[in-house]
């Protein structure tokens, strides 16, 4: 639709302005150039939504100076009145909001279904499945179906999509890529789900964008798109160099510490090491009995 | 016997924080000082420490909520520094970990030590006298409600110097609040701070609601009200409803701290979603109680300074009605991003669109007032005029975060730091400074200078868009809020302009105390001699003398229609003298309400510091004040009718002295001189 089209190159163009200022171009801000269908889906809604409110917001600014300019008290001659009715424009006043809401609300019905973190990534391949946990003050990430792990660097595959299950080892933290797209919480006890996709190879900011304590500034990664043969690559290394990530290393790693290294490790035991650590927080399920009380209640 | 506290909690060692102690202590002494040089501290206490009298009060809130703005804007200051230099391998100037505590600060006091006070203040002062009524309908609770609020403020000082302030931010999310990651005092300071002045705030709520659905003078109907009493009442209705939600919150909060349960931390099943959900079922509405007043505030302003009625009184009403019921239905648009399905993250999404009707509805009003009006430029037309351009701003960027499908990325960046300082400055802080400007005539009997009033207005308007625009790039930039130092370049430029922004705010506030000063200095000349400072005033506040006398109305006004003091105007009846004076009832003075708030102050300090003897004494004393108190049959007295004849004949008669009876900073006849006690 080239109607469409023009909007949308309108929107961007509002929005030059401020790109002027910086002296910097688009590629410098990471959701205006995001590199990948969530991110693009995103930066497009968030422009739809910028120049539906320019609707009432651009006459409103206008009309308040106009006004203010045109009925200021030091001018001379009196205004005319005519004779114009409140409750018409009382009707105007309520409709132009409604109708605008309607559209805004149609738009945000269709689009948060579209893009539910937890919906899957439409795509010939395979998804690839990533388990982040949040640890004090750095990401580990699992690759279960590859039996490796990383800290602090998430390597992916361009156009393949990539399925995450979050958790905390510790408090609230929330994965942001920026140029990916959509952010989730991460929170102890409990597995949420983010799914994103990288169409274009390029290394990446990745970060923790929920205040998390003393190391917070220093919880952010990299990630690394690569061609499917440059991620298989990275797989062998990460299989020949890595070391072994078992309970005892997992412990130490969740040992509090800012701006950890990356690091690798070329096995994970045990497999399931991701839903041990949602456990661990959970010891009082329903019908199960609490360790605090005695075993019997009579 | 001290529980936590010992020496090692003052941190002799870093020189910034001490420097701040030092200066906050030398301005107390100074203070303390020169009201001990003047022999003022009989009159502090009878006049004003004691008083029940809703205007003084009033101005008490706003002196705190003045205070507190210094402090809360100097953690902004910091803030802005910090981050302009933090780049890189420099983690700026702050002592680590201090920004933490900074931020977290900033946000609590500025929303309940700066904020609250402001609004409340600003109701108290002008609520009582645009229904036409004596004072508010439980004076006693009034004062502790200030009392409450005031100590509690006092908590939150003395957390810069003895111990620390909670580090978890402003909302306090466990688990990062819970005792585990934050074994400290911090988050209790936090806590405690908070509770007292919740408490404070909700018996506010129920008073003044009682105040205007009981007190209105007769003939005021519901829809005959001044809109700034409306929004009021609404903003009641909010507290009432909304704040419990918070105390029961932070006591669950406190029990996981204190006694070791797991409402809200990772062990033995506690769940964390629940604080955010239960924190913003308080804090949506915390929003709209903020707003409301200062759209009433606005209302006012721009009916009064157009020299015309507001355009769609009615539609007004109900869209500040549909505002306080929907501003419950939203709270979840806060967290997005914590795995709620598409369908909640939709509805919720759409509901908070929804209310940008009402409020875009109001603007349109506003517009409409002025459309063949006559505009004055006065400073109070000023910040109404900049909040609607920059509110706007505000409100569009709040819609883009309502679309879940947007927020997903903007979410937790600076964005959203931009976006709600876009909506509050300008919605609230904005209304009350222009409330301020407004009614100051009205409470002290004479004008703030308009010279440095508006200098302080271009310094705080062109220091906002310096300050938040740069923030909104940085969302897009992708740069996390709440960050203590940080090592992405491309940040660092737009972080330097906004701390420019913060300088010019700065030098706002600088103006704003010299205008204070000047217009002091200068007060014979800006006598308010009729009590309509503004001359097109509408409401009943402007048909009394400025000052008000202490009984504000010798004789209560009779209402017939909208805009009361308007068409009392209109038909000439204004200059008439009341033609008998009958004696008025009037609450007495009391200490009890300072004193509960001191002892609420010794029980929030001994509980903070597991100081369990000391929580004790703070409690059982609070229990005794009370049953003393209400032992008390003889809580008010009358002022006779001479000496209300008196009051009014100084009134009406000699021009020069008009306006000295009631309010008067300046020049005290002390309220006790002209009348006697009696039985009531």
């Amino acid at each position: 639709m080239p109607g469409k089209k023009h909007l949308k190159l309108l929107g961007y163009c509002s929005l030059i302005p401020l790109l002027f200022l910086g002296g910097c171009s688009v590629s410098g801000f990471p959701l205006l150039d995001p590199q990948g269908p969530i991110g693009h889906s995103e930066l497009d809604l968030i422009v739809t939504a910028f120049l539906i409110m320019l609707i009432p917001v651009l006459p409103v600014i206008g009309m308040t100076f106009w006004f203010a300019w045109r009925y200021r008290a030091t001018r001379r001659e009196t205004a005319p009145t005519p004779g114009w009715s409140e409750h018409k424009i009382e009707v105007v006043v309520w409709t132009v909001p409604a109708v605008i809401v309607i559209a805004l609300g149609v738009l945000t019905w269709v689009t948060t279904h579209r893009l539910d973190p937890y919906k899957p990534i439409a795509s010939p391949a395979k998804p690839i499945q990533i388990e982040a946990i949040a640890l004090n003050w750095k990401w580990l990430f699992i690759y279960p179906e590859e039996h490796i792990a990383t800290v602090n660097q998430l390597v992916i595959p361009v156009n393949v999509p990539v399925s995450f299950r979050l958790t905390s080892d510790t408090v609230m933290a929330s994965l942001f890529i920026p140029r990916l797209g959509s952010q989730v919480y991460a929170m102890a006890g409990m597995q949420t789900r983010l799914h994103l996709l990288a169409s274009h190879p390029g290394s990446y900011r990745g970060m923790n964008s929920q205040f998390s304590g003393a190391g917070f500034p220093g919880m952010h990664f990299r990630v690394i798109a690569s061609s499917q043969g440059g991620y298989q690559a990275w797989l062998k290394q990460v299989r020949q160099t890595g070391s072994a990530l078992n309970l005892a290393r997992f412990k130490q790693l969740a040992q509090p510490g800012a701006h950890s290294p990356v690091s690798y490790f070329a096995s994970v035991q045990p497999p399931d090491l991701f839903d041990q650590v949602m456990r661990t927080f959970k010891p009082m399920q329903p019908g199960a009995m609490a360790p605090m009380q005695p075993a019997s209640s009579h | 016997m001290f529980g936590k506290l010992s020496l090692s909690a003052i941190p002799f060692h870093v020189p910034i924080i001490m420097g701040s102690v030092g200066v906050v202590l030398l301005s107390a002494a100074l203070i303390l000082a020169l009201i001990t040089y003047y022999g003022k501290w009989h009159y502090l206490w009878h006049e004003w420490l004691t008083s029940v009298d809703h205007k003084r009060i009033g101005v008490m809130y706003i002196i705190l909520a003045l205070v507190m703005l210094l402090r809360g804007f100097s953690d902004a200051i910091l803030m802005r520094s910090q981050q302009a230099v933090a780049l890189g391998a420099d983690h700026g100037f702050l002592p680590p970990g201090h920004y933490d505590q900074i931020f977290s600060a900033h946000g609590t006091i500025m929303i309940f030590f700066m904020a609250m006070p402001f609004l409340v203040g600003l109701m108290n002062v002008v609520v009582p006298l645009q229904i036409g009524a004596r004072d508010v309908a439980f004076p006693f609770m009034n004062a502790v409600s200030l009392w409450l609020t005031v100590f509690s403020a006092g908590l939150v000082m003395v957390s810069l110097g003895v111990g620390n302030f909670s580090h978890a931010g402003w909302t306090g999310y466990p688990p990062l609040s819970g005792l585990h990651y934050s074994p400290g005092t911090g988050v209790d300071y936090w806590i405690w701070g908070i509770q007292l002045s919740g408490l404070g705030s909700l018996m506010t709520g129920i008073n003044f609601l009682v105040t205007i659905l009981r007190l209105r003078a007769p003939g005021m109907t519901l829809m005959r009200m001044p809109i700034f009493t409306w929004t009021a009442l609404c903003t009641n209705v909010l507290m009432i409803l909304a704040f419990p939600v918070l105390t029961v919150t932070l006591a669950l909060l406190a029990l996981d701290r204190y006694l070791g349960m797991h409402f809200f931390t990772n062990a033995l099943g506690g769940n964390m979603m629940m604080y955010l959900n239960l924190f913003w079922i308080w804090g949506h509405p915390e929003v709209y109680i903020l707003v409301l007043p200062a759209f009433g505030v606005f209302s006012e302003v721009v009916a009064t300074l157009c020299g015309k009625r507001l355009f769609g009184y009615t539609s007004m009403i109900w869209a500040t009605i549909a505002i306080t019921v929907l501003s419950f239905t939203v709270w979840l648009h806060h967290f997005f991003t914590m795995g709620s399905s598409a369908d909640v993250n939709a509805f919720f999404g759409i509901m908070t669109m929804i209310i940008a009707v009402p409020t875009g509805v109001k603007v349109f009003n506003w517009l409409f007032t002025m459309y063949q009006g006559r505009v004055r430029f006065d400073t109070p037309m000023l910040w109404t005029l900049a909040f609607m351009v920059t509110f706007v701003l505000g409100g569009m960027t709040g819609v883009m975060l309502a679309i879940p499908g947007a927020d997903y990325v903007l979410h937790n960046t600076e964005f959203l730091v931009a976006h709600f300082h876009n909506m509050l400055i300008p919605g609230a802080l904005f209304g009350y400074f222009a409330g301020y400007a407004f009614w100051f005539p009205k409470v002290f009997g004479f004008a703030l200078n308009e010279k440095w009033g508006k200098r302080a207005f271009w310094m705080w308007v062109s220091g906002f868009y310096l300050a938040f625009m740069p923030l909104y790039v940085l969302g897009f930039l992708g740069m996390p809020r709440r960050l203590e130092y940080y090592t992405n370049p491309a940040w660092h430029p737009w972080l330097e302009i906004a701390a420019v922004g913060a300088a010019f705010i700065l030098i706002g506030i600088v103006f704003q105390i010299i205008q204070l000063g000047v217009s002091i200095r200068a007060r014979e000349t800006t006598r308010d001699l009729s009590g309509d400072y503004w001359q097109d005033g509408r409401t009943l506040e402007w048909s009394t003398s400025s000052p008000p006398p202490l009984y504000n109305f010798a004789q209560i006004p009779v209402v017939g229609s909208r805009d009361a003091f308007m068409r009392i105007k209109e038909n000439g009846s204004a200059a008439q003298r009341p033609v008998e004076f009958h004696a008025i009832h009037m609450p007495s003075n009391t200490p009890a309400g300072f004193v509960i708030g001191v002892l609420a102050f010794i029980a929030g300090f001994g509980l903070i510091w597991h100081i369990w003897w000391l929580a004790a004494i703070g409690t059982l004393g609070i229990l005794a004040t009370i049953i003393a108190r209400a032992s008390h049959d003889n809580t008010g007295y009358f002022i006779p009718a001479e000496a209300v004849q008196a009051t009014e004949a100084r009134r009406t008669r000699a021009p020069g002295e008009a306006g000295r009876a009631g309010l008067n900073v300046f020049k005290l006849p002390g309220h006790a001189a002209h009348v006697q006690q009696g039985q009531s």
